[in-house]
């Protein structure tokens, strides 16, 4: 209560690790001190080592009560203040039992500054630091004035008639020592504290432009949206031959336009996605997800990517009860769309899509299968960086594969899953996502898995078995359930 | 005939479904701004609104409850439309607060598919 600002600042709770350190500190001070007191005493190398067994004992009491205060947040600046006077007197005590002007000991007092230094602020350095040479010059004065006896020093050979000159001298030499160490240590301290405040700075308008980019990101996107649908629109009228009817050759133009408007669309949501998962601005929303009705809706949304182009797209789901998946609806959505809006785009004419489920033992193992051209082994890990292309040369075979791959990466990774892929150049590919029943928590770890760790070949080949029994069953048409 | 009231900004996506819907033997009329909607509803009120949320000056969850708190606009069907999922979220919420509208249509959309849906209302 009415502490000044520089001492408060202290007892703040952001603070009090400080303090804290403070305290462990004391008693490590506290033991050290107490071994060579022992020490000293046993072989008689003190003359007084009464007060200083005292001394010890009441630096003891005073940081125990200072941990207490710490532990209880029960007078926290009065014990810590109580502590740090007590370390002056405790030193100056030492000093001062120990040969006063000509004690070895006075160097702890420099120990304490540059502990302080560290620890506390100037202010309270500062405070310590001439408390601490009050104290030690009334510990020598009053030896040299004879109040108590020793003086001078043994060893130290002074005329009677010069002893105020030598006094002033000794404690002038000694003012100068400890003030200029101290002072040394807090410029150097101020310097390092500029410096950390200009990095935090640094760092805050860094995450601030990064948030900013990402938002700005997101507005962009939003707005490309906004002309895809003027032109998937009027595409829509000109094949509903609103504006007149249209010619084979027309019709296919049109039918062109309105692929490319929704390879953009898929693109800038890919970018949109990308932006938010960069920024950590997609937190997980898990929900119960009952495969049965949601796979239904993601063919959807293929089938309207796949317009009007001559692909096939099946789906192959076990049978029976299908076990409830708590994951995030719109982050594995957007999943699968992505991975199906790959193998759309690299299938050939008449090619053959397969989204298949299979329900592994801690989770759901969701495949998409392409007749595209396949990506070599050099590039399966890659394809997953983000805004890498198939061939990271300047050919970029099929536009924007990159980005919804990394994107891929990052969204199961979120999830608490794994992605893999399994190619071979000419024949296709399939790629793998595993998501657990539940997410888990660790978002670290390896995302992308060579497939063979993930579904061993033996399985595939049962995958592609089953794949190929469903679609002989239902007439070589594609499967999709409920749809 | 039904009259139809589209709020959208955007002129191209406007006339798009204006034309769609004038085809299929709907009557329209256009605002482009929130309140230029609700000086439409004013004047006449439609029997089916068919409204983009992302509106300059107030948005079309604003619209929504200025025309609720109108004589009449109690019980418009209103079709909200956006090119923002997250106004998906948004609208659900305001649905549950008794603004509701009578269906979410997230852009781009097929126009076949908000056909069916007006019809579905309408009938």
């Amino acid at each position: 209560m009415g502490a000044p600002a520089f001492l408060a600042e202290l007892a703040r709770p952001d603070r009090r690790e400080v303090l804290a350190g403070g305290v462990r500190s004391g008693y490590l001070v506290v033991a050290i001190f107490g071994v060579l007191l022992v020490l000293g005493d046993a072989v008689g190398a003190l003359a007084q080592p009464g007060p200083l067994y005292a001394l010890v004992g009441l630096k003891l009491l005073t940081n125990t009560a200072a941990w207490w205060a710490l532990r209880t947040e029960r007078a926290v600046m009065f014990f810590s203040a109580l502590n740090v006077a007590m370390d002056v007197v405790a030193m100056t005590g030492a000093v001062h039992w120990t040969g006063g002007a000509a004690s070895p000991l006075f160097s702890i007092y420099v120990v304490e500054a540059a502990v302080l230094a560290m620890l506390t602020n100037a202010r309270v350095t500062l405070l310590v630091v001439a408390g601490a040479l009050v104290l030690y010059a009334v510990s020598v004065a009053g030896t040299a004035l004879g109040w108590w006896p020793g003086f001078p020093p043994p060893g130290v050979q002074v005329p009677a008639e010069n002893r105020p000159l030598y006094l002033v001298v000794k404690l002038a030499f000694d003012a100068v020592v400890l003030g200029s160490v101290t002072l040394f240590l807090l410029q150097n301290l101020r310097r390092l504290a500029r410096q950390s405040e200009k990095l935090q700075a640094q760092t805050e308008s860094l995450v601030e432009a990064a948030r900013e980019r990402s938002e700005f990101m997101a507005n962009v996107t939003h707005e490309l949206r906004t002309p895809i649908f003027g032109i998937s629109g009027l595409c829509d009228l000109l094949e509903a031959k609103i504006g007149g009817p249209l010619s084979d050759r027309q019709r296919h133009f049109v039918a062109q336009i309105r692929a490319s408007a929704q390879n953009l669309l898929h693109l800038v949501d890919s970018l949109l996605q990308l932006a938010k998962a960069e920024a950590r601005a997609t937190p997980l929303r898990t929900e119960p997800i009952e495969l049965r009705e949601w796979i239904p809706n993601v063919v959807a949304g293929a089938r309207w990517m796949v317009g009007t182009r001559p692909l096939r797209l099946d789906v192959v789901l076990p049978e029976g009860p299908l076990p409830v998946l708590r994951s995030d609806r719109a982050k594995l959505n957007h999943v699968l769309l992505n991975l199906l809006s790959n193998a759309i785009k690299v299938s050939p004419e008449g090619g053959v899509i397969t989204l298949a489920v299979e329900i592994a033992a801690e989770g759901v193992l969701f495949s998409v299968r392409d007749e595209g051209p396949g990506i070599v082994p050099e590039d399966r890990r890659r394809i997953f960086e983000s805004f890498e292309q198939g061939d990271g040369s300047d050919a970029r075979p099929f536009g924007g594969l990159g980005i919804g791959l990394g994107l891929v990466r990052r969204l199961v990774a979120v999830l608490g899953g794994k992605v893999s892929v399994a190619s071979e150049v000419g024949a296709g590919s399939t790629f793998f996502v595993f998501v657990p029943f539940e997410p888990r928590g660790d978002r670290g770890g390896p995302e992308v898995e060579s497939w063979d760790a993930v579904v061993p070949p033996d399985q595939l080949r049962a995958l592609r078995e089953e794949a190929r029994r469903r679609m002989a069953s239902e007439g070589g048409g594609g499967g999709e359930p409920g749809a | 005939m039904h009259t139809i009231l589209i709020v959208e900004d955007d002129p191209v996506s406007a006339e798009v479904l204006a034309t769609y819907l004038e085809a299929h033997g709907y009557e329209t009329e256009t605002a482009r701004t929130g309140p230029e909607a609700l000086q439409a509803f004013r004047r006449a009120p439609p029997d089916l609104m068919l409204l983009d949320v992302q509106l300059p000056y107030r948005n079309g969850f604003e619209v929504v409850h200025e025309v609720r708190k109108m004589p009449g606009g109690r019980d418009l069907p209103v079709v909200l439309m956006s090119a923002v999922y997250t106004d998906l979220e948004r609208g659900r919420r305001y649905a549950r607060q008794g603004l509701a509208a009578e269906d979410f249509l997230v852009k781009p959309f097929e126009l076949e598919t908000m056909l069916a849906r007006v019809r579905e209302i309408l009938a």
